[in-house]
């Protein structure tokens, strides 16, 4: 099947501190001006928090790395809240020295990305029930265990 | 909840309360109940300012936002999230092929008591007492005292 796309003209026009969006046929919208830029702004927060997840991410990905010893597995979520991250101690044992280590990576990454929440937890192994206790594992990152890949890659 | 006398009231019940837990078997209360009177600690210190958290996030939220409370952070996040353990772990887990099924696996009833109390809970008192400018000295103190050990056995 063949389908063709009219690409629609669209106009904008500036009426009593209004905008009017006209389609090309009969459709007219109209947006106060004070809506369009809301809109914007929603627009530019939606692609700024994208962009500050991303470097979240990148971040923490070397965060883990430097702390690879002292940690099994680790998991990243995305919600309304903000960004979480779980990780696994090694041992399946609360690891004090790493919920300091914790604790400091929150406070570096609320100075760094304050406009968005980013919280961590230790929990206790990865098996599906913990997981499915503390978090939404279809939707999370799992990062790679990455001393173990240094090791099987310089094997 | 939200005037500092209420929150301060609250937080003295609830240390009264950890006060009188000693039984090993209940670690997982001892750590909980600490992280609920820590929670009206701090919250004493928010109201004085008339601040009010609506939920745990946005309490974690203003203590890592604000310098002033990094250091109650610091420790609170012990508690909180020994306390989320605690609360919500209740199935047998496999962990690195061993059997993970309580939390005293996860941490040990000497680490609730003697660090997770004695140091990380007491840190967080100790801040608010001094941002609130209280004399420590007036409150009595919580804390878990090791059993001494036994003497050795005396030759005949």
């Amino acid at each position: 099947m063949v389908s063709t796309f009219v690409e629609k003209i669209i106009t904008i026009d500036v009426r009593d501190s209004r905008l009017v969006f006209l389609t090309g046929g009969e459709d007219r919208f109209f947006m106060s001006c004070e809506q369009v830029a809301r809109s914007c702004k929603a627009s530019e927060s939606v692609y700024r928090f994208i962009e500050d997840v991303k470097m979240i991410s990148i971040g923490l990905a070397k965060w883990l790395e430097n702390h690879a010893s002292m940690i099994e597995d680790s998991y990243l979520t995305v919600t309304v809240d903000g960004v979480q991250l779980f990780v696994v101690p090694k041992n399946g044992k609360y690891n004090f020295d790493l919920g300091d280590a914790l604790a400091d990576l929150e406070l570096d990454l609320c100075e760094k990305y304050g406009s968005i929440g980013i919280s961590t937890l230790q929990i206790p192994g990865s098996s599906p029930e913990t997981l499915a206790t503390f978090l939404n594992s279809e939707t999370a990152l799992r990062y790679g265990k990455t001393e173990r890949a240094h090791e099987e890659v310089g094997a | 909840m939200g005037k500092q006398n209420e929150h301060m009231k609250k937080w003295e019940h609830n240390r009264s309360f950890l006060a009188t837990l000693s039984n090993d078997q209940f670690s997982d209360w001892i750590a909980t109940v600490a992280f609920y009177a820590a929670v009206h600690a701090v919250e004493s210190v928010f109201a004085a300012t008339g601040e009010h958290s609506v939920s745990h996030t946005a309490r974690n939220e203003t203590l890592r936002r604000n310098n002033r409370f990094s250091h109650i952070h610091k420790h609170f996040k012990h508690l909180h999230d020994a306390s989320v353990v605690a609360r919500y772990l209740c199935l047998a887990k496999e962990v690195g092929g061993a059997t993970f099924t309580s939390f005293d696996e996860w941490m040990s009833p000497d680490e609730v008591k003697y660090r997770l109390i004695n140091v990380h809970f007491r840190h967080v008192e100790q801040s608010v007492w001094r941002l609130l400018k209280m004399d420590e000295n007036t409150w009595p103190q919580v804390r878990f005292e090791k059993p001494e050990p036994p003497a050795p056995d005396k030759p005949a």
